[in-house]
């Protein structure tokens, strides 16, 4: 099976990963209610935040998964030299340039045989040895176990959010200790979703561009690639954040 | 074989800046760049620059492969000698691998030091706490060269790097610190006269923005007795219309405050006519490329390696070279060239060499130690006392204190504005115990708008999930921080050296760094900690509760996170026992060789040291240029 046979199962994964609806229930601030980002690029002509203006989490988690997928395959080539560096682990010499390097490192009193200082770079994928392995591969490899622990755990009594939270603490026994811990899948999967809601992906017109930067601008944040911000809206921001201190005094 | 009057290894602020000079002054001259050359794009083809080339997220975020990361320069750790190092994984030690080096990463904080950075020593003799501290381990230094001596070239290097400012906010700010005012009768601690400049910034001070406007009220407590004034930022400013630095050079030069010995001729034009673009306060400066247009933040790819590459200048520019080796010729004792890998294609190196008169390293403190000492016999290059690598120094990195903020300023930060820093301050520059009675190194204390939110989301992916990870990115949104630029003293035991057991994906020796903080640090912290408190003691007007951990906690350095602040492995002195390099910036034994990175630093500054070692650079340039136009030999001692 490929990663995109999975895409149903990521898509609820996703889900309870990065719970939008909730989220946007629970919360206070809305961006509506600043009228700060009028004239930004937002929209000019209307103000509507679609997630705000309809209940369409799963389109969300589905285009977050599409964009995910997209990733994978878009990335799976640039990520084959880590897989090189990875062969270095035998032979760390190899492109040596130095003449003679055993002498050399005799001569600089270093050791005889030493090690790659490369792969433990921190946010790889990694394979259950903690090496290094390509989105790709990780990916192949621990989707069909997460699929059979899902089917095997999930009941009436064990419902799927248990299931889940049971998997980030690596405490379902029925997951295989030959692969990837659980744990690791998961917390590597949150944050591919997080690197890829702001990226460019598969559709890329205006609105789904909007929809990737849900979350920033939840947050009050307008940060994107192609921001650009003149005077008049710095002025009016400095203003708003004045009167605020203010209010906040005379409270 | 084509021999270069100058082979230069390295291309941030101080290897841009001298390949300017000697470029301008007519040499031969070839500059080797480990990484790509990125701005390729900008100034050759500025309708068509893609963006996309610069996104931090690609670099900083995803980074599923080292060799794609601008920091990717492999280092390995360890607090103590009795330790095994391991390779770090996460910041430490990076470096910009690319054409501009670290000044393409930097914040863009341009502030000058303080006369006292530069003989602080003599300072703590004069406090009586010199013993104590050899005591403990450091090993403080004064520069070889005063403050005086650099003054003109930081006026230069604010010039060429658009250095937005007030001049006059910032010297009432050191002036009305406690500490001067306490210290005034010091005569290390400097004079308003030393200090003071008639002479403007080019620009006025970057926007205030909404993070700058909640401090500006802060720092009108009591704790900020010279409140916080604007930082000097070198990005142009974003509602100028652009930036060209031929006024503002042409005042320096009829007010005086220009280098007299300035090796380049004053009567032709020291700069082209281009027109930099103004700041368009994208948000994405903070460290990582610039993203707005043509050039508006400065670095030398911006401004030196623009100009070189526009006029006609005899220089060779290669990216994509990694130099692992100077060579020298043990007979005459001079270096002759530097050897590299040309890894155009990473997986397919190839070992080139290129032959010079004179080589000046500039790859940063770390990675500069690192090619001098796989450089020469046994022990590298110039290294026969043994302290090359030694008395590192790396800032206090995470050092200060972040506060929450009431849910109802959720969206009113903006964080995305600009630059991260916002305001400034000196009041806290030198911290007094008032138990003891004695005087400590702080450092500047700036306020910091937060960083991308996604970001942290990446980091916090880690840690927590749903509702949990969703609200810290919230938070974060509309967290404030106050930063200190700690200054981390010279200690011997803190160095850099080879590691004998790790290798780069070259097969070539990896950095190894040896650091644990000392008990002065822990004297910094513990005597910063109640101050830091107090500058936030205004939140609670706004209904922060400081003495909630959630919403306000105050950060010690990491000692494992350091990076663009690597200074002091090549210490400059004048006694060729207890130095590395001259106060020429020359190797004392191979004396064609230059350091002109933060290398020759003897001690780390309260500051962060880009514009110095900028100017530093255009200080060496200048001697070397003098001293071949006198027909003095640049090898000879003076």
């Amino acid at each position: 099976m490929t990663i995109a046979d999975f895409k149903v199962i990521l898509i609820q994964l996703a889900e309870n990963l990065i719970p939008i609806n909730d989220w946007l229930e629970s919360k206070q601030f809305n961006p509506h209610e600043l009228n700060w980002w009028a004239d930004t690029d937002i929209s000019s002509s209307t103000l509507t935040l679609p997630w705000r203006s309809n209940s369409t989490e799963s389109l969300f988690h589905t285009l977050l998964v599409e964009d995910f997928l997209h990733f994978i395959s878009s990335t799976s080539q640039q990520e084959t030299t880590i897989v090189e560096l990875s062969s270095l682990a035998t032979n760390p010499l190899e492109k040596c340039p130095i003449g003679n390097v055993e002498t050399w490192r005799k001569t600089k009193g270093l050791e005889e045989d030493p090690s790659f200082a490369g792969t433990s770079a921190f946010n790889f994928s990694v394979d259950s040895s903690g090496n290094a392995l390509q989105r790709e591969l990780f990916y192949e490899s621990v989707l069909p176990v997460f699929q059979e622990a899902l089917d095997n755990t999930i009941s009436d009594s064990v419902p799927y959010s248990q299931v889940i939270s049971d998997l980030w603490d690596d405490k379902v026994s029925g997951w295989s200790s030959n692969t990837i811990k659980s744990s690791i899948f998961l917390k590597q999967f949150l944050a591919d979703l997080i690197i890829v809601s702001f990226r460019s992906g598969v559709k890329d017109d205006p609105i789904f561009m909007l929809w990737r930067r849900l979350i920033p601008i939840e947050c009050g944040e307008h940060r994107r690639s192609g921001n650009k911000f003149g005077e008049a809206q710095i002025q009016l921001a400095v203003t708003q954040i004045q009167e605020l201190i203010f209010s906040r005094l005379k409270a | 074989m084509k021999k270069y009057d100058f082979v230069i290894v390295g291309t941030g602020g101080g290897g841009g800046a001298i390949a300017w000079m000697l470029a301008k002054a007519g040499y031969r001259v070839c500059v080797l760049e480990q990484g790509p050359d990125l701005y390729d794009s900008i100034r050759t083809k500025a309708a068509n620059f893609d963006n996309r080339s610069h996104d931090e997220y690609r670099f900083r975020l995803e980074r599923p492969d080292p060799k794609r990361r601008p920091r990717g320069d492999y280092v390995t750790f360890r607090q103590t000698i009795d330790e095994k190092a391991k390779p770090l994984g996460k910041l430490g030690g990076w470096t910009g691998t690319a054409v501009g080096g670290g000044s393409l990463l930097w914040g863009a904080w341009a502030i000058r030091p303080l006369p006292i950075d530069f003989r602080l020593n003599s300072f703590f003799k004069s406090t009586g706490r010199d013993n104590a501290l050899k005591e403990a381990g450091y090993h403080v230094e004064d520069w070889s060269i005063a403050y005086e001596e650099l003054k003109p070239y930081f006026t230069v290097a604010e010039i060429l790097f658009a250095v937005c400012g007030d001049r006059k906010q910032l010297e009432r700010n050191i002036s009305n610190a406690d500490w001067f005012r306490n210290l005034s009768g010091n005569p290390n601690i400097g004079t308003e006269k030393e200090f003071s400049l008639n002479l403007p910034f080019a620009s006025p001070p970057y926007p205030e923005t909404p993070v700058g406007a909640l401090f500006k009220w802060i720092s009108e407590n009591d704790e900020f007795p010279g409140g916080m004034v604007p930082l000097p930022t070198a990005l142009v400013h974003p509602w100028s219309g652009g930036f060209s630095p031929i006024p503002a050079l042409e005042k320096a030069f009829v007010q005086g405050d220009f280098p007299n010995d300035f090796g380049l001729d004053s009567q032709n034009p020291l700069w082209s006519q281009q027109v930099r673009d103004a700041c368009n306060m994208c948000g994405f400066c903070g460290e990582y490329l610039c993203w707005g247009g043509r050039n508006p933040k400065s670095g030398s790819a911006s401004t030196f390696f623009a100009e070189i590459t526009s006029g006609d200048y005899d220089v060779e520019i290669f990216p994509n070279s990694k130099a692992y080796e100077i060579s020298y010729d043990h007979r005459l004792r001079r270096a002759t060239g530097v050897k590299y890998l040309d890894v155009s294609n990473p997986n397919s190196p190839i070992p080139k060499s290129v032959l010079g008169d004179n080589v000046i390293v500039s790859c940063g403190a770390i990675q500069s130690t690192r090619l001098l000492l796989m450089s020469g016999g046994r022990s590298g290059l110039s290294n026969s006392n043994g302290l090359l690598g030694r008395f590192a120094t790396f800032h206090l990195f995470g050092f200060g204190a972040r506060c929450i903020l009431p849910e109802d300023f959720q969206g009113f930060l903006h964080g995305e504005f600009g630059h991260t820093g916002t305001l400034t301050s000196f009041d806290h520059y030198l911290l007094h115990d008032q138990e003891s009675g004695s005087w400590h190194k702080g450092g500047i204390i700036t306020s910091i708008a937060k960083k991308n939110p996604m970001e942290n989301l990446v980091n916090q992916a880690s840690k927590v999930r749903g509702l949990d990870l969703l609200q810290k990115a919230e938070q974060h949104a509309r967290t404030v921080e106050l930063r200190f630029t700690g200054d981390d003293l010279p200690q011997y035991s803190t160095r850099v050296d080879l590691d004998p057991y790790y290798v780069d994906e070259f097969g070539l020796p990896v950095a190894r760094v040896t650091r644990r903080l000392g008990a002065e640090e822990e004297n910094v912290f513990r005597l910063a900690e109640p101050r830091v408190r107090e500058m936030f003691l205004p939140l609670q007007k706004l209904g922060v509760d400081l003495d909630d951990p959630n919403q306000f906690s105050f950060r010690r350095a990491e000692v494992d996170l350091f990076g663009d602040h690597q200074m002091g492995t090549c210490r400059m002195g004048e006694d060729p026992r207890t130095s590395v390099v001259d106060r020429f910036c020359r190797l004392h034994e191979v004396p064609n060789v230059f350091v002109v990175d933060t290398s020759f630093m003897p001690t780390g500054l309260g500051v962060n040291p880009m514009i110095t070692t900028v100017a530093n650079a255009l200080r060496v340039g200048s001697w070397i240029i003098n001293q071949d136009k006198k027909g003095g030999s640049l090898t000879a001692k003076e």
